[in-house]
């Protein structure tokens, strides 16, 4: 059996509130392996959010823990690069800039290279020249475009993307869509493994390797389902469908639980 | 004259000005400088911000005169000398500016975004990297929203915290306010009227030439991911074709939101209504919770705070103290008599203010000619310190006026339109902010309903306005208060001293006359009745707002 990179186990979350705890997520464990695209999909309000969080690091789990090839992840780091749902750019910053942000803890790195760094990750989401543009200035297609440089060029070992798609128009969404895959494992990427999240059926479908179905409050994984369609997808393919419409049912079973 | 004694007039007016100015901009950095951390730390801890919130929330609400005993005795007394005086004048506007601008910096630090504060973590800025690249940054529209204010605040008092009288005594600092006081005190018109001219001119140039690029700067900061570009500029020509056809698909639609962006929200009401929709707006993420150790902490912290406050209240008054006591057994009704009196001028200006600012913002609204021609004057008329031109527009009252009503109404008359004069213009830079908020939307209904202008004027415009203005209510009382206190007692003029019956005049008097015991015994009053107020009556009018601002859901830009 091949190693995992990513390992969540027995992951349990609970919010701690005025009203006493609220119990989001139980027992949670997957793995993720070598070149593979993970997507975990509920309905919104489940706890996808928290779980991505959990797994980033950015908030310790009641019980249970990750593993990144091997090693516990105790605090948040840039090898577990996370995009955001709302892009999560600094308004005050320049594209280049927020993307600069994620070189920033590389000491070993001069102030000049960073850049030159910074500057090739975001000729590689398509957005040479708009270097000195401030995220206000740019649309949501060009905005999570410099998210997803941002992120990459933290040279990290899993990214995980929290509904990337979502606050983008049909359109936008499905031009980046076609794009991600090859922006996220191109031939120099450090990115080993995905892990995205998300609602929305079609995208995941067209994305991933491999979907874990969220249900029930607290949420646990309720089915996991293997896509197994060559790349590119196309989203009229019967089989593609048939995918969804098992995804569908899923889903809504999820709801019931 | 001589022209070269107008040039040295012009000259030491200017010195003067920049000297006054320099005490603004120090008071208003500091401010700001303090609250970037004091703010961080309650949004960081629950405890300290319980303890931060109670404080600052009561204080907002207090008029500057509430201080001054304390001022008088601690920094004229105490410290003493020019530095004790300068002290004592930095002091009083730090005490008329920096809650506002606290609550603002703690909001926005609160409520900075999760998803920046993830990233700051994940890419490991430490410390000083967050707060450099995050946490100060988020305050920065908040703080131009708050400018204006704050600047016209900190120089109304400065111009009348510049000469301190106390019984025989004057102390001055150098300052344009001390400068026109002295002139006037010895019927140099000519000279206080230069003055003032140069006050003005140096006025108009700061808000223009220093806070508008400042605020315009700064609403570049507000978080807003979702919403749409508003400006572009192509900076460099773009080469290769892969980039032209990418930028020309976003270009073309880029250009159309800029124009129409700019010309409906000019930059002073861009931040004033971003902060006033931060305020209603906000949700604050859940609080810490404490736990029962952690509660009963706090609460001891609190008590804590409260107990070294009146100690060092006792200490420094421990001399007078029983004196305080006697003097407010012995004329306590005069000063709640007199308390009311004000409270009643306050209700009226407040009111007065009320009925000119739904014209005035009506018509801004509506039309755009008179809106280009009146918001600056506005803005400019609203940072002119009333306390500056005060002693010119007393000679008409106490002369050919007081002949034709006597000398009461026309003191009366004085007081009412100084105070006015110190308000109005805020209650009607908010109603307007709130006039500007409304919907484009909802403006469409009302013409396509064909709501008359009466109607619309009521259904649309009074309650759309309503939560900005109450928003503003609480400081816009503040500086009714302020135009009181410097109308209601006037001295100097002619040698001869001018005072009606009131609170604040009461209060100048004992100042002038040395009556420290009255004094702080009336600043005690006072306190006590603004924190009462503050409690059962600011923060209710704020939560009805608040919720009636959600209900309206709609008033978003
Ligand atoms: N800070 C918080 N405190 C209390 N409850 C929260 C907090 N954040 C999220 N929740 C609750 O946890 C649940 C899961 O939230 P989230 O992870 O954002 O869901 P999703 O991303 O799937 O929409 C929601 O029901 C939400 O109300
Ligand atoms: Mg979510």
């Amino acid at each position: 059996m091949r190693e995992p990179i990513l390992e969540v186990i027995d992951i349990s979350y609970s919010y701690k509130t005025e009203r006493g705890p609220i119990p989001v997520l139980k027992d949670i464990s997957f793995k993720v392996y070598q070149r593979e695209f993970v997507s975990i999909v509920a309905p919104t309000g489940t706890g996808k959010t928290t779980l991505l969080r959990i797994i980033a690091g950015l908030r310790r789990p009641d019980s249970g823990k990750v593993l990144l090839m091997g090693e516990e992840v105790k605090a948040p780091t840039p090898k577990l690069a996370m995009i955001f749902q709302d892009f999560a750019l600094f308004p005050w910053l320049t594209a280049l800039e927020n993307v600069e942000l994620a070189l920033l803890h590389r000491r070993d790195l001069s102030k000049e290279v960073r850049r030159e760094v910074a500057r090739k990750y975001l000729a590689l989401v398509g957005l040479e020249g708009f270097e000195n543009y401030y995220p206000r200035e740019l649309s949501g297609g060009m905005k999570q475009r410099v998210a997803i440089a941002r992120a990459l060029a933290a040279q990290p070992v899993v990214l995980l993307m929290d509904e990337p798609f979502a606050n983008l128009d049909a359109i936008t969404a499905e031009g980046l869509r076609a794009e991600i895959y090859d922006m996220v494992f191109h031939e120099e990427s450090t990115v080993k493994a995905v892990v995205m999240v998300s609602h929305n059926l079609e995208e995941v479908v067209e994305l991933s390797d491999r979907v874990l179905v969220l249900g029930g409050r607290p949420a646990r994984v309720i089915a996991e389902v293997d896509i197994k369609l060559p790349r590119p997808r196309n989203t009229r393919d019967p089989e593609f469908q048939d995918y969804l419409d098992r995804l569908y049912s899923l889903l809504s079973m999820s709801l019931k639980v | 004259m001589a022209l070269s004694s107008i040039i040295s007039v012009i000259i030491t007016a200017i010195l003067a000005t920049l000297a006054t100015f320099g005490r603004v901009a120090l008071t208003i950095i500091l401010s700001i400088v303090l609250g970037w951390f004091l703010g961080y730390a309650a949004a960081r801890n629950g405890l300290f911000e319980r303890v931060f919130l109670a404080v600052v929330q009561t204080m907002e609400a207090v008029p500057v005169i509430t201080f001054f005993p304390l001022v008088l005795l601690f920094f004229v007394r105490g410290i003493g000398g020019y530095l004790g005086t300068e002290l004592a004048v930095d002091f009083l506007v730090f005490t008329a500016v920096v809650w506002n601008i606290w609550i603002g910096e703690y909001e926005s630090i609160k409520t900075a975004p999760q998803s920046l504060e993830d990233v700051a973590e994940m890419f490991r800025l430490g410390f000083w990297g967050k707060f450099r690249r995050l946490y100060i940054p988020v305050t920065m529209p908040r703080i131009a929203g708050n400018v204006l204010v704050s600047f016209a605040d900190a120089l109304f008092y400065i111009v009348v915290s510049e000469v301190i009288t106390l019984g025989t005594t004057t102390y001055s600092v150098f300052g344009i306010g001390a400068l026109i006081a002295y002139w006037t005190g010895r019927g140099e018109w000519l000279n206080a009227l230069v003055g003032l001219g140069v006050l003005v001119a140096l006025v108009t140039t700061v808000v223009f030439g220093v806070l508008r690029p400042f605020v315009n700067w700064a609403v570049r900061y507000s978080y807003d991911p979702f919403m749409e570009i508003t400006r572009t500029r192509v900076r460099r020509l773009i080469v290769t074709r892969r980039v032209r056809t990418f930028v020309a698909r976003n270009l073309k639609y880029v250009r159309r939101i800029v124009a129409v962006e700019d010309a409906i929200m000019p930059v002073f009401i861009r931040a004033t209504s971003y902060a006033v929709r931060h305020r209603l707006t906000i949700r604050p993420r859940p609080r810490g919770v404490l736990t029962a150790r952690e509660r009963y902490v706090s609460a001891s912290l609190l008590i804590a705070v409260a107990a070294w406050f009146i100690y060092v209240v006792y200490s420094t008054w421990r001399t007078t103290w029983v004196p305080i006591v006697i003097d407010v057994y012995m004329h306590g009704m005069l000063y709640l008599y007199y308390l009311g009196l004000d409270w009643l001028r306050v209700g009226v200006v407040t009111l007065a203010s009320i009925m000119t600012a739904i014209p005035v913002s009506y018509l801004m609204a509506m039309n755009r000619r008179a809106e280009a021609i009146l918001l600056p004057i506005l803005e400019d008329l609203a940072s002119i310190p009333a306390s500056a031109y005060l002693p010119l527009i007393t000679i008409p009252f106490t002369t050919y006026l007081a002949k034709i009503l006597g000398i009461h109404a026309a003191l009366e008359l004085l007081v009412f339109i100084v105070a006015y004069l110190s308000t109005a213009w805020y209650v009607i830079y908010n109603m307007y902010v709130g006039v500007k908020t409304i919907p484009r939307s909802l403006w469409d209904v009302a013409d396509n309903l064909r709501l008359s202008r009466w109607q619309k004027l009521r259904k649309l415009v009074i309650p759309g306005a309503m939560p900005a203005t109450i928003t503003g209510l609480a400081s816009t009382v503040g500086s009714t208060w302020g135009g009181l206190e410097v109308a209601e007692y006037i001295q100097g003029i002619n040698g001869h001293v001018y005072m009606v019956s009131g609170y604040t005049a009461l209060m100048d008097y004992y100042t002038a006359v040395g009556n420290v015991v009255g004094l702080e015994a009336m600043s005690l009053i006072l306190a006590i009745n603004v924190i009462l107020l503050s409690v059962f009556v600011w923060r209710k009018l704020f939560q009805l707002a608040r919720e009636r601002y959600r209900l309206e859901g709609a008033i978003t830009l």
